[in-house]
């Protein structure tokens, strides 16, 4: 009997909650957006907002879709955490190479909260609210691990550059002085297992 | 009233109202937070002392003391007084902005990294700051109000930092209504940073070895033949074609000059064995040297005069070799110093004849002064006169190329339509990148001007974003796979750039394209590439 209540109070909270987020969505998105670029100094916020070229603005244009993205699965039913993924690495990408504390990099993900109350203001029910904060911090989750991934492609990178420059070399040595085929041998270069990827980035 | 102890005692609504916006503070007075990942290590005391540059001693970015002269206030001063009366450029440079902010938003590393001071006319107001201050009627009388600030230390790590984050790439020049060349202004900046002997050392390390050894990587001659023999050897194991290649030859025909980044590493080393396959089959009598043996001039980085002692070598080797005029690989700011300063500098080359074309017979008359042609401009003119050697384009049929417009061949050169002609006479698949992407508005690699090295990734990484989104697009809409560049640093550094914002692009040179498609005079049934990968078809066979 409790766990028939429990069910169905989950159910009426992900019908009210996808109700009124619904309605809500796209200014929730546009206040988050607009939080997100002010998180830059305010002339890089002032270009951020204005040019919309996603080739002259490709930060932009990647903060304007992967927001909303976000926003629609904020709204959803229910959280697809392969579509969030999706979405939090466009912008994560770009923040893990950006002057940022790491802290600073991630304040993204937490501004969506004040974003919601915002936008919800009065008609903002406790247990909406709840819910929305479980799903930030559960996009917050991801967001960590997305950063994480980044910086370690970026110190692979930076490995992979230095041994890419002493490859033809050492290459050249194995195969006069030991008897190695370079090609036997897994190389440098030789791409990323999934395992060790991860995540596709 | 409650007790600190107690929740009540603190402002809940205060508490959590957090502010991510950054401080507002005005640029002259935010100083510079030195940050592993965006800046580059300082020049090695050795280098220096080699190229007889001053203050040559060992330092440490981060930390306080940069152990500078003295009187470093004096030298820089000095230093800029000097600069203002030799170079006319600069000093017009230095007045005529109006700020009015069309080169604000064109610079990649502003659009990639959002630092406002990475935008061109704040950059440059970092130095035109001091020149107000220190040379202006009004900024003398006024200061701050009339835009001048006091020479600090302060101001110096400034300098360093941000002149070391821009490529000179003149990007933002293109839009510039007045045409003032951010780059040149970068120019001076490190030239007046190098009279405190601060250098950086990807860049003082290279000019050094050219000094030395003719070439930035410090290959000598003897490592230099030994490589070659080891590309004929990859070449006839590809090709079946031996190949015996020139080099120091007097009397020659052409001298061919190209970096040397292509002769040592990938994947730079299938165009250079490009270069010869194709030199061989058209049976050009050419040569390479072992002392001029660098096309890449870090020179260009360091200051006026290092540079022209290092592009001396190209004019002393034709000279001595008595050839009658040079050909140029496919390399970047090499070709901005041979167009734009080669001939004033170390010119005029009366002892070499106007660049013919022995197989077509065209005259390359733009070249009358400078004696040197592109080897794209070479290849095309085989091309429009029906003498290059027959291709199989199916051979690249595996790669969807696109051609990424390296800076300085591009806007410092203007050479726009010859790769593209070349690309397209030898590969099916060929896309171009978004129109704003390209040509000369195209966007750096992010590790030009000497950036390109390994501790500033995530420096290059920002500056890199605005090309690898215009990459990813291409590859997401057409399925790129390819991105064939003529420049050495862009072949290294964006393989990397693709590596992060467009995984599974690969980059190549155009001349390895060539080589792949051409069908040699006697070759064997050609199953691989330059790279050693199955052509295509010949895996299912």
């Amino acid at each position: 009997m409790q766990t028939r209540r429990l069910a169905y109070q989950a159910h009426w909270l992900s019908i009210m909650l996808s109700r009124t987020l619904q309605l809500k969505r796209e200014a929730i998105a546009q206040r988050w957006l607009y939080s997100v670029y002010d998180s830059y100094a305010p002339e890089t916020a002032k270009f951020l907002k204005k040019k919309k070229d996603p080739f002259d603005n490709p930060v932009g244009a990647r903060m304007v879709a992967s927001t909303a993205g976000i926003c629609e699965q904020i709204c959803a039913d229910e959280l697809d955490a392969e579509a969030v993924c999706g979405h939090l690495i466009e912008i994560i990408k770009v923040r893990a190479v950006q002057d940022m504390s790491p802290s600073k990099a991630m304040s993204f993900v937490f501004s969506l909260k004040d974003a919601a109350r915002q936008e919800l203001g009065q008609e903002a029910d406790a247990a909406l609210l709840t819910e929305i904060d479980r799903r930030v911090d559960q996009i917050a989750l991801f967001a960590f691990d997305i950063y994480v991934k980044c910086r370690e492609q970026m110190y692979q990178l930076r490995v992979n550059e230095v041994k890419r420059k002493v490859k033809t070399i050492i290459n050249k040595f194995n195969k006069e002085n030991c008897g190695v085929d370079p090609e036997d041998e897994p190389g440098e270069d030789a791409p990323l297992t999934s395992t060790q990827r991860g995540v596709e980035l | 009233m409650a007790k600190f102890d107690e929740m009540a005692f603190y402002d809940h609504k205060e508490m959590t109202n957090i502010s991510y916006a950054p401080p507002a503070t005005p640029w002259m007075d935010t100083p510079v937070q030195f940050r592993p990942g965006s800046y580059i290590y300082p020049g090695k005391a050795r280098h220096l002392e080699y190229l007889g540059l001053p203050n040559a001693r060992e330092w440490e970015v981060t930390e306080n003391d940069w152990k500078l002269q003295d009187n470093w206030k004096q030298i820089i001063l000095e230093g800029m007084a000097d600069r203002l009366q030799r170079f006319r450029s600069f000093k017009l440079f230095m007045d005529i902005c109006v700020r009015c902010g069309a080169c604000a938003d064109k610079c990649h590393f502003f659009i990639g990294g959002g630092d406002p001071k990475n935008m061109p006319v704040l950059r440059a107001e970092l130095l035109r700051s001091i020149y107000r201050k220190n040379f202006t009627a009004m900024g003398k009388v006024m200061g701050k109000i009339a835009g001048g600030r006091p020479l600090t230390i302060d101001v110096i790590k400034e300098w360093f930092y941000y002149f070391f984050q821009c490529t000179e790439c003149r990007r933002c020049s293109v839009f510039c209504p007045y045409g003032i060349d951010t780059a040149e202004i970068t120019i001076m900046g490190r030239e007046l940073l190098g009279l405190l002997g601060i250098y950086v050392n990807w860049i003082i390390e290279p000019a050094a070895n050219c000094f030395r050894t003719g070439n930035h990587l410090g290959i000598q001659p003897h490592t230099m033949k030994d490589i070659f023999d080891d590309f004929a050897t990859d070449i006839e194991d590809i090709t079946g074609i031996s190949l015996d290649i020139p080099f120091n030859k007097k009397g020659a025909e052409v001298l061919f000059v190209t970096p040397s980044g292509d002769i040592f590493a990938e994947p730079g080393i299938y165009t250079a064995m490009g270069y010869c396959l194709f030199f061989n089959e058209i049976g050009l009598d050419y040569t390479w040297s072992t002392y001029a043996s660098e096309g890449g001039n870090f020179g260009l980085f360091t200051s006026n005069e290092v540079m022209k002692r290092l592009n001396s070598k190209i004019y002393a080797e034709a000279q001595r070799l008595g050839v009658k005029y040079i050909i140029g690989g496919e390399c970047g700011h090499m070709w901005r110093v041979l167009h734009q300063y080669m001939d004033t500098m170390n010119g005029p080359a009366d002892f070499l004849e106007t660049p013919k074309n022995p197989i077509t017979g065209t005259v390359f008359e733009h070249a009358k002064s400078t004696k040197m042609i592109h080897i794209m401009e070479f290849m095309a003119d085989l091309i429009k006169n029906g003498k290059m050697p027959p291709v199989d384009k199916s051979r690249n049929d595996d790669c969807v190329v696109t051609f990424h417009d390296s800076c300085n061949p591009a806007r410092g050169m203007g050479i726009f339509e010859e790769p593209r002609y070349v690309l397209r006479h030898v590969c099916n698949n060929f896309v171009e990148m978004p129109e704003n992407t390209i040509r000369e508005q195209t966007f750096c690699c992010g590790g030009g001007a000497g950036l390109g090295t390994d501790e500033n990734m995530e420096m290059r990484l920002r500056g890199g974003l605005p090309r690898g989104a215009a990459v990813k697009h291409v590859q997401d809409e057409h399925g790129v796979n390819r991105l064939s560049c003529m420049c050495a640093i862009d072949r290294a550094t964006l393989h990397t750039v693709c590596e992060y914002w467009a995984h599974g692009v690969e980059v190549c040179g155009i001349t390895e394209l060539v080589a792949n498609a051409m069908i040699c005079k006697g070759e064997k049934k050609r199953e691989i590439n330059m790279r050693f990968q199955p052509l295509p078809g010949a895996e299912q066979e």
